[in-house]
């Protein structure tokens, strides 16, 4: 009974290691192709910005810091971010979607500098950029996190439960093999002494 | 909902550029990050940008958030010289997944 209940078991359990196999190694696959656009991005996203920055405290050191205050506070800009969920292997996966409505530059051009139109022009482009990156690293973060509670399971499987449903396998085979032919044995030595009394 | 998916978290002279993409910019400062950010958390802000120089301070919401697809906790370089915090800290996420430092080619 024990026995035909742990084969079962135990073909089960190859089954699921095969699959959380293939899991990993799609998980692998993904998580390398983001890891190079994450890269990409974020450098490009870090040179832009720097640049924006050097635009921005050039201006802001030109013009009385009273001014650029209230430059940024005349922007009427304003972002909604929708927000829905993808699903990669199980995971649930954020996507962004943005609406922007207003305008810029809401500031008159007497007090300010021209860098400042460049810095926040070159902000108002960073910003769709950044959300991507947002989407990514969270996506990579997610993947990692199932990368190593998938690895984890494979390997619990392949060096834990299958071993040992195969060892118990094993035992009661040899225990069964064993009654059976200490049952032959006794047998045959009953069959022996009944012969020998005829 | 306007401006509240979306907050930037910083330090008022490196965040303060953000105000053009009218996004919620929010001014910090050392030692009152983590309120700021939990605080944000729980009135439901989805998509939270930090400045690279709070990351250690903020390790532990980083962490406690890890496996939840929202809030996205996303550091963004702080515009003064490189700090690479930000990229030290994907690289380990990668080598703690793949058992590799696949991110080495860059350096």
């Amino acid at each position: 009974m024990q026995l035909l209940y742990l084969k079962r078991r135990g073909n089960v359990a190859r089954r699921g290691h095969k699959l959380l196999k293939d899991k990993q190694d799609e998980l692998m696959r993904r998580i390398l192709e983001f890891v190079y656009r994450i890269r990409e991005l974020r450098l490009r996203i870090e040179e832009d910005l720097r640049s924006a920055f050097g635009y921005f405290y050039f201006a802001s050191s030109k013009q009385a810091p009273k001014a650029t205050d209230e430059a940024l506070l005349a922007v009427s800009k304003s972002i909604d971010i929708e927000h829905s969920t993808e699903r990669i292997l199980n995971l649930k996966i954020p996507k962004f979607s943005k609406k922007i409505s207003g305008q810029l530059i809401g500031y008159g051009f007497l007090s300010t500098s021209g860098d400042l139109d460049l810095a926040l022009m070159k902000i108002d482009q960073l910003i769709s950029r950044l959300l991507e990156l947002a989407e990514l690293e969270k996506t990579l973060e997610l993947l990692a996190n199932e990368i190593e509670k998938t690895r984890r399971r494979v390997n619990a499987l392949e060096y834990i439960l299958i071993p040992s449903i195969d060892e118990t396998i094993k035992f009661i085979n040899l225990k069964l093999s064993e009654m059976e032919r200490g049952d032959l044995t006794r047998l045959m030595r009953v069959k022996e002494i009944v012969r020998s009394k005829v | 909902m306007s401006g509240k998916a979306l907050a930037i978290v910083g330090k008022r002279e490196t965040v303060m550029p953000f105000l053009a993409t009218g996004a919620r910019v929010i001014y910090v400062k050392e030692g009152n990050c983590v309120q700021t950010v939990e605080g944000l958390i729980k009135e439901g802000t989805k998509i939270i940008l930090f400045t690279e120089e709070f990351i250690e301070e903020l390790s532990d919401i980083l962490l406690k958030y890890r496996t939840e697809t929202l809030p996205c906790l996303i550091p963004i370089p702080s515009g003064r010289g490189k700090t690479k915090v930000a990229i030290e800290r994907i690289r380990g996420v990668i080598k703690k997944a793949v058992g590799a430092d696949i991110f080495l080619e860059e350096r």
